[in-house]
């Protein structure tokens, strides 16, 4: 006997099937995004060609990350730097193409900038474009960055940070530098410049960025966040392998770490071991 | 004087101008020292009467005429020396001097050169020397000079030494001669014993007699040959002697030859002025001449002195032609030529000095090319009422106001063509068309009324002459009109003013269209019957022509000299004001400070009160800023650096407006600086104020005219940071300089200012709330100040 089931409808009407080809459509577009965004991170060729001995670990939360990672080379300066936006998924990814086309805007015009002033001037284009003038009820999105700029004719390191920090392992003792407590961006209460910090890099000398979403991600025994202080420790243990295992390492412990709950953040990282002449 | 204007070529009326020049002794003058004209080819000469201004112009017609008067002599009868130096514009030394002329040492030496100066330096009262001051042809001559003088003492020693050699070698001549008659004597007496010798043994019966005899036969023998051997020598230095001495003989001719030419042409030399004192004399006796019978005897015999004394000079002329060549064997022969090869060489090097270029003849040719000096006097020629076609067709000079007539037609574009139109309608229509463009033009620079609203028109008619005057009746003259609405007059009819601005109008005009050649125009008190308003239309012509000629002139006048532009004035006055005895100096526009107040008086007219007697403007140390704007902002950052060194910032109303100030201070005698912001409009500014303010060799207008480069507006002086906190007190994204934020947002810099002096005040604010860019600038500003003060 055939039975005439009815479809389930649910209370707004829409169908379940109407859902999913929806979900599937919104994936889709979401994928492609997801190639768009890759076609503007610098691409693995160009990583190895400017960072030789570098590893990545790029772990979107989904598909479009608000974590993006930047690299140019102008004159005889490399500018690396690894930047987590407000948001994740859609909107972070909206705010790291801004982002990544600021930082080319500003590091291939005129003079060589130094990390200070490519924080200046891009907080300006971000308060410019998302037209933000300190208003209470204005979205307050910005970018947390960390900019290197590495001199290869005089392996002088300059860093700027808008929150995110940066580590130099230098004969096993790790060095933090530590950014401005504000984002490039809207700030709380007062816009002030960022600061310039300095340091010359040695042979061997390993540098970290990274944004917070490591450090932020909860898991462990009792499902807490991993921290600052055991990363800065874990960092100085794995500093002395191979580029390549230390990744591996991070990866494991990471995903250890994580283990069966949801990933927080977007998460990047970015470990460069720096040569003289590279 | 320079060629008139018809025998000019093409190649001779390309650009040059007068760029200085230099007087002494010229009546009051003593010594001008270097005065400039201003580069833009207007300069005044103000000054009070009797200060020497019209000296000035005069002493620059007599160069130009190479032509003095008694009366321009000072007391002490000392005779005037004038230099000018002019500007190659276009041209080159090597494109005026014909390259085939010069030797190539001389062309590479003038490479690029592109002045010179030309100096006319009086003798007496007729007679003056005109030689060129560019020290590369000095140089080069002076040089050929000293070659020569050495090469004159080489030989002056050379002859000197000759002479005592010849009585040394005759000497040692007469000792070889006598040594070889000795020689010859003793080879004689040799022989007669060998003679003998031989006899003997003949003579010898006995073998120990003749082995005795054969044996003295032998020695005689060998006696003869030593003796013979001795002669040889002898004789060989005898002949070595005697050709030297026959050598020496030539050159001593040759030397000979040459000293009693040098003898000669001196005594002609000094034969030449006496006749050149006695003519001297003569036409001085001839001036002084009182009746007509004396003046004809005088005359004759002035023309049979001029005819001697060109006689002579001709005659000098050869012999010093002929002393060069003979100078020149002399050398070559004393170096050690034969004389046939000597002659020859001499002969060539001789022929290609002649092609070349004097000092005098390059002097000569140079002076060819500069400018015409041209006075303007006043009422020399001015517009007549009618004059006749045939006068002007013919170019009848003495007829009165042909000059004026003829310029009038110069500007109408006239010419004897134009008057053979026979249909009489259409020639009519022409003139009336032609009426009204000059009107038009003269009305652009005559900018007054008669009455209310009546401006003058300016006409010519066509006319014939009727039976009235019947020995002209039926031919054609041109009727001049000036007209107003209510009347029409001949020129003669108006009044002065009028009449001399027309004259001048007229002059300058024409002289501007006939544009082939480079003219400076002396002009003495232009418009001294003109209202004040009339001598600004003067200086209106003045700008208009300014491109075509050089225009310098005299004035006490303040409407005829432009308060922007006081790099054009030079002062005049006497070194003792109340002496009218004492020299007259002159003042460039950069010393004008030192010029009495009397002198000043037209600069001083024209600003009005003295300046340097208020708080805001000081003696020194006064800094022209943009506007007030800048002032402001200035005057509140040297608070906030705490800036040691006394400044005073004075506002212009904008940038363009800081060359006049610039001028003012100046006028006043006032030291002063200028801080230009950065863009290409002020960056022109300051290179204008830098030429103009300053001779262009100096190192002041470097550390006098600061530049805050890489900061168009002072407002850029902030970080971005900094100026949204002080003075847009607004947290806005900027993605631009500070100045194109203010100019895109359509903000008012004088609202910002504000803002900002109202922050400082009230926040109490100092300087370490701003930030290290913002500080670093206003260091880097305040840094150039203080290098400059």
């Amino acid at each position: 006997m055939k039975v005439n089931i009815p479809m389930q409808k649910n209370k707004t009407g829409v169908s379940d099937q109407d859902l999913a080809r929806n979900r599937k459509e919104i994936n889709e577009s979401l994928r492609y995004a997801s190639y768009i965004q890759k076609a503007l991170l610098p691409s693995p060729q160009t990583m190895k060609k400017s960072l030789t001995e570098h590893f990545l670990i790029f772990l979107p939360r989904e598909i479009v990350s608000g974590d993006f990672y930047f690299l140019a080379q102008r004159k005889n300066q490399l500018y690396i730097a690894v930047a987590d936006c407000t948001g994740h998924g859609v909107p972070g990814a909206f705010m790291s193409i801004l982002g990544l086309t600021f930082l080319n805007e500003i590091i291939h015009h005129g003079n060589p900038p130094s990390a200070a002033a490519v924080l200046n001037q891009m907080r300006e284009k971000v308060m410019n474009a998302m037209q933000q003038t300190g208003d209470d009820e204005e979205q307050k999105d910005g970018i947390d960055l960390a900019l290197g700029v590495v001199d290869i004719e005089t392996n002088q390191f300059n860093y700027a940070g808008a929150f995110n920090p940066v580590y130099i392992v230098k004969k096993n003792r790790l060095l933090e530098m530590l950014g401005d407590k504000m984002p490039v961006g809207i700030a709380a209460d007062e816009e002030k410049p960022f600061t310039d910090h300095y340091c010359e890099l040695d042979d061997g000398d390993l540098v970290y960025f990274f944004t917070d979403g490591f450090v932020d991600q909860f898991g462990g025994p009792h499902g807490k966040k991993f921290k600052y202080q055991p990363f800065r420790s874990l960092i100085l243990t794995i500093s002395s392998l191979p580029i390549h295992k230390q990744k591996e390492k991070l990866m494991g412990i990471f995903n250890d770490w994580k283990g069966n709950l949801q990933q927080l953040d977007d998460v990047l990282l970015l470990g460069w071991r720096y040569h003289r002449n590279n | 004087m320079a060629l008139p204007p018809e025998q000019l070529t093409t190649k001779q009326t390309e650009k040059m101008r007068l760029r200085a020049f230099r007087i002494r002794n010229y009546r009051s003058i003593i010594d001008t020292g270097w005065c400039f004209l201003a580069f833009d080819n207007i300069t005044s000469l103000i000054g009070q009467n009797e200060s020497g201004k019209t000296s000035v112009l005069e002493a620059l017609k007599s160069f130009s005429e190479r032509r003095i008067s008694d009366d321009v002599l000072r007391s002490d009868l000392s005779y005037p020396i004038i230099e000018c130096t002019f500007e190659l514009e276009n041209e080159t030394f090597q494109s005026i001097l014909s390259k085939d002329r010069l030797p190539d040492a001389l062309i590479a030496q003038l490479e690029n050169k592109k002045e010179f100066n030309l100096c006319c330096e009086w003798i007496d009262s007729k007679t003056n020397k005109l030689t060129i001051a560019e020290p590369s042809i000095i140089n080069f001559f002076e040089t050929a000079e000293k070659k020569k003088e050495e090469e004159e003492n080489r030989i002056s020693k050379a002859i000197a030494d000759l002479y005592d050699s010849t009585n040394v070698v005759i000497h040692e001549m007469e000792i070889a001669d006598r040594a070889k008659q000795e020689a010859r004597k003793t080879l004689n007496d040799v022989t007669q014993l060998l003679e003998d010798a031989r006899k003997a043994i003949n003579k010898a019966k006995k073998p120990d007699f003749q082995i005795i005899a054969q044996q003295e036969f032998e020695k005689a023998k060998m006696l003869l040959e030593e003796k013979e051997k001795d002669f040889n020598d002898k004789l060989q230095i005898f002949d070595d002697k005697k050709m030297m001495t026959q050598e020496i003989s030539e050159k001593v001719s040759v030397c000979k030859t040459f000293t009693e030419l040098n003898e000669h042409a001196k005594q002609l030399d000094d034969q030449i002025a006496r006749k050149y004192s006695q003519l001297r004399d003569a036409e001085h006796y001839h001036d002084l001449c009182s009746n007509e019978k004396e003046r004809k005897n005088s005359a004759q015999r002035l023309e049979q002195l001029r005819s001697e004394y060109q006689q002579m000079q001709k005659t000098s002329a050869e012999y010093h032609e002929q002393l060069i060549i003979k100078k020149r064997i002399a050398f070559l022969v004393l170096e050690g030529k034969k004389f046939r090869d000597a002659e020859v060489e001499s002969t060539v090097e001789i022929e290609n000095d002649k092609r070349y270029m004097t000092l005098e003849d390059i002097a000569r040719t140079m002076f060819d090319y500069i400018p015409v000096f041209e006075f303007f006097e006043d009422f020399s020629s001015l517009l007549p009422n009618k004059i006749d076609l045939e006068d002007l067709l013919h170019e009848s000079g003495a007829v009165e106001g042909y000059k004026a007539a003829q310029n009038f037609l110069t500007i109408a574009g006239l010419n004897a063509d134009f008057f053979r139109e026979k249909n009489q309608r259409i020639l009519k229509q022409k003139i009336e068309n032609l009426n009204s463009d000059i009107t038009i033009d003269f009305q652009d620079y005559w900018s007054q009324n008669v009455g209310k609203d009546n401006k003058i028109r300016l006409n010519f008619e066509l006319e014939h002459y009727d039976y009235t005057v019947p020995e002209k009746s039926g031919k054609p003259y041109l009727e001049f009109w000036i007209k107003d609405n209510t009347e029409r007059l001949y020129p003669k009819q108006r009044s002065r003013g009028v009449r001399w601005f027309l004259s001048f109008y007229l002059e300058l005009k024409a002289t501007a269209k006939s544009n082939h050649f480079n003219r400076v125009l002396l002009i003495d008190e232009p418009g001294l019957s003109l209202h004040a308003r009339a001598q600004e239309d003067v200086l209106k012509v003045f700008e208009d022509l300014k491109d075509k000629m050089q225009i310098l002139y005299c004035t006490h006048s303040p409407h005829l000299v432009d308060p922007s532009k006081l790099y054009r004035v030079m002062a005049i006055q006497r070194a003792d004001e109340d002496d009218e005895r004492s020299e007259t100096i002159v003042m460039d526009a950069k010393s004008l400070h030192e010029a009495s107040s009397d002198t000043l008086t037209p600069i001083y007219s024209l600003m009005g009160a003295r300046l340097y007697d208020e708080q805001l403007i000081q003696q020194k140390n006064n800094i022209l800023v943009e506007d007030s704007v800048t002032f402001y902002y200035l005057t509140a950052i040297s608070k906030l650096l705490d800036f040691e060194g006394k400044v005073f910032f004075i506002p212009a109303t904008n940038e363009s407006s800081i060359p006049v100030l610039v001028n003012i201070l100046i006028g006043w005698k006032l030291d002063f600086m200028a801080l230009i912001f950065d863009t290409p409009e002020k960056r022109e500014i300051a290179d204008w104020i830098k030429k103009s303010a300053f001779i262009p060799s100096e190192e002041q207008p470097q550390k006098k005219i600061m530049l805050a480069e890489g900061f168009p507006k002072i407002e850029d002086l902030f970080s971005t940071i900094d100026f949204k906190k002080f003075i847009l007190q607004k947290r806005t994204g900027i993605t631009e300089s500070n100045s194109t934020y203010i100019e895109s947002n359509g903000l008012s810099r004088m609202i910002l200012v504000t803002n900002f002096l109202n922050y400082l005040r009230t926040e109490q604010t100092d300087l370490s709330g701003f930030d290290d860019e913002t500080r670093k600038n206003f260091k880097t500003v305040f840094d150039r100040i203080k290098k400059a003060l």
